[in-house]
């Protein structure tokens, strides 16, 4: 789960929200309040299913869980088949 | 500080598409392409110090006040440092907001000309006893609808910071939509494409509201109006995208009560084999950006439904968000950059947008988002609300752009009246607003 993350955590804070290294978050940081928005979600959901082969339906989304890290790993290792 | 000497800014592929989309206009008997932004102040900004802050804006920005100039087969903007934005002040014999509107229809439907007249103007209207609008007007070669903002914001920083310094800039050379399609492997970049120009062929038309199947296309003068939804509906229609989309997607209920209210007022005969289409405009731009301003950075997904699927109103808001889940799956925003960075040229453009109108035009449709923190006050003074305007041709004759402006939703419309009347344009808002709202999701 760990290659996971930093896979996940590159993609978020290296091409979505890119961010100087020295400052991406805590796994529990609030993404929206970092520049999550609704054109990044898609970007990311597209992201976790063609590169982390794991498809997040619609109605499993939660707004709460994907605005940290932390939830949408939750997420990913819920829907992993 | 040191003065930047007069330069030559070439525009990037999108500047060259969206000038190309202008000429075509032009050639039609439209003013152009041309973009306003409108702010509602609370209350009556200081005119010296706007003026003092506009007039730094040109000096940091040149190319904010230059002029085209075509020379050996290139446009680019030739900037003067000399040059300045102009701002118009407008003092209005009537609080009435109808005086506001008209003022703006005015501006919006005038002839501009790039090679001539600044591509960037300013105009506050006073109002006798209630606060101050503040009209941005600029050719959309200049920048896109989101860059709008953010010369706003960079006039507030210019505002607050009175005492600082300016370091003069250099000219930005990068042609920044190339970079961002080339940061895509060649791979994807092919596949995208063949999405889009496959997406494009053979689709069915749109259906719009006029009941002239019109075969030339039709120039303004433009109509404009906006409503503004109090806080309570605007939460609840945010919550209703959230239960629907799993997160604040604003686009899908915003295109469905959109699609609606078009079927609804449609005529009876002329939907059966036609479809519901909208291009969402995506910005480029990394959060927080405030580069670049003065160019266009932008692309589109399509988003379209058809008539057996508009019955229900939150079946449908799942449906767009999920077509535009699969948009962003198969690339369709970068296959829309290339392909606008292409025909970027304006006679292969003249040349796609001069066949049968109605088969190359979507609704006009863009959601702005939520207003930037920095905009909350404007010149120290607090706004009310934001309204965005494009114009544009018939068909589509209807343009509807929306945003978020301190917890209320901000709709603003544009028409062209030789086509769709005032009665059945205000029809079409009134419907869209109720739809938008309604509790209920049913026809």
């Amino acid at each position: 789960m760990s290659g996971m993350r930093d896979r996940l955590r590159k993609h978020l804070f290296g091409e979505l929200i890119p961010l100087p290294a020295a400052d991406w978050p805590e796994d529990q940081a609030d993404l929206f309040e970092i520049g999550l928005d609704s054109v990044r979600i898609m970007r990311l959901l597209v992201f976790i299913e063609e590169e982390l082969g794991v498809r997040i339906p619609e109605e499993a989304i939660d707004p709460e869980r994907i605005a940290r890290v932390g939830g949408l790993l939750t997420l990913i290792a819920e829907h992993r088949s | 500080m040191t003065h930047l000497q007069p330069y030559l800014q070439p525009l990037n592929s999108l500047d060259r598409f969206e000038l190309g989309v202008h000429e075509f206009l032009q050639s039609i008997g439209q003013p152009g392409l041309k973009l306003q932004l409108h702010l509602w102040l609370e209350g009556r900004v200081d005119l010296e110090s706007l003026r003092a802050s506009i007039s730094r804006l040109a000096r940091l920005h040149p190319v904010s006040a230059s002029r085209l100039a075509h020379s050996w087969r290139r446009v680019r903007w030739r900037t003067d440092r000399d040059a300045d934005c102009p701002l118009e002040v407008h003092d209005l014999a009537t609080d009435d907001e109808a005086a506001v509107w008209a003022l703006a229809e005015r501006l919006i439907s005038r002839f501009s000309a790039p090679d001539k007249d600044p591509p960037l103007t300013f105009h506050l209207l006073r109002r006798p006893s209630a606060g101050d609008v503040l009209f941005v007007e600029w050719v959309h070669a200049l920048m896109d609808g989101k860059a709008g903002e953010m010369a706003l914001c960079e006039l507030n920083r210019l505002y607050r910071e009175q005492g600082t310094i300016e370091a003069p800039r250099p000219p930005q050379r990068k042609n920044e939509p190339m970079a961002h399609i080339k940061s895509y492997p060649l791979r994807k970049r092919i596949a995208a494409v063949r999405g889009t120009l496959r997406r494009g062929a053979g689709r069915r038309t749109v259906l719009l509201m006029s009941d002239r199947d019109l075969a030339t296309w039709v120039s303004g003068p433009m109509r404009l109006t906006g409503r503004v939804i109090d806080e309570e509906r605007t939460a609840a229609v945010v919550a209703r995208a959230k239960k629907l989309c799993g997160f604040a997607n604003l686009t899908p209920p915003l295109l469905a009560s959109t699609y609606r209210a078009i079927g609804s007022h449609a005529p009876e005969g002329d939907r059966a084999d036609r479809m519901y289409r909208a291009p969402v405009p995506i910005n480029l731009r990394p959060p927080g950006a405030r580069e670049p301003i003065f160019r266009n950075l932008v692309t589109y997904v399509g988003l379209s439904a058809v008539e057996e699927e508009l019955a229900d109103r939150d079946e449908l808001t799942r449906l767009l968000n999920h077509r535009m889940r699969k948009q962003f799956a198969s690339r369709s925003d970068l296959g829309s950059l290339i392909v606008m960075s292409r025909i970027a040229r304006s006679r292969l453009i003249q040349r796609r947008l001069g066949k049968h109108p109605r088969s190359k035009i979507s609704l006009g449709y863009a959601y702005h988002g939520e207003m930037p923190g920095d905009l909350e006050q404007f010149c120290g003074v607090p706004v009310a609300r934001e309204f965005f305007m494009t114009s544009l041709p018939a068909p589509p004759g209807l343009g509807i752009s929306v945003n978020l402006c301190r917890g209320r939703l901000n709709i603003s419309m544009v028409f062209v009246s030789k086509v769709i009347p005032e009665a059945l344009a205000h029809g079409f808002l009134d419907s869209f607003v109720e739809d938008l709202t309604r509790n209920g999701a049913g026809r």
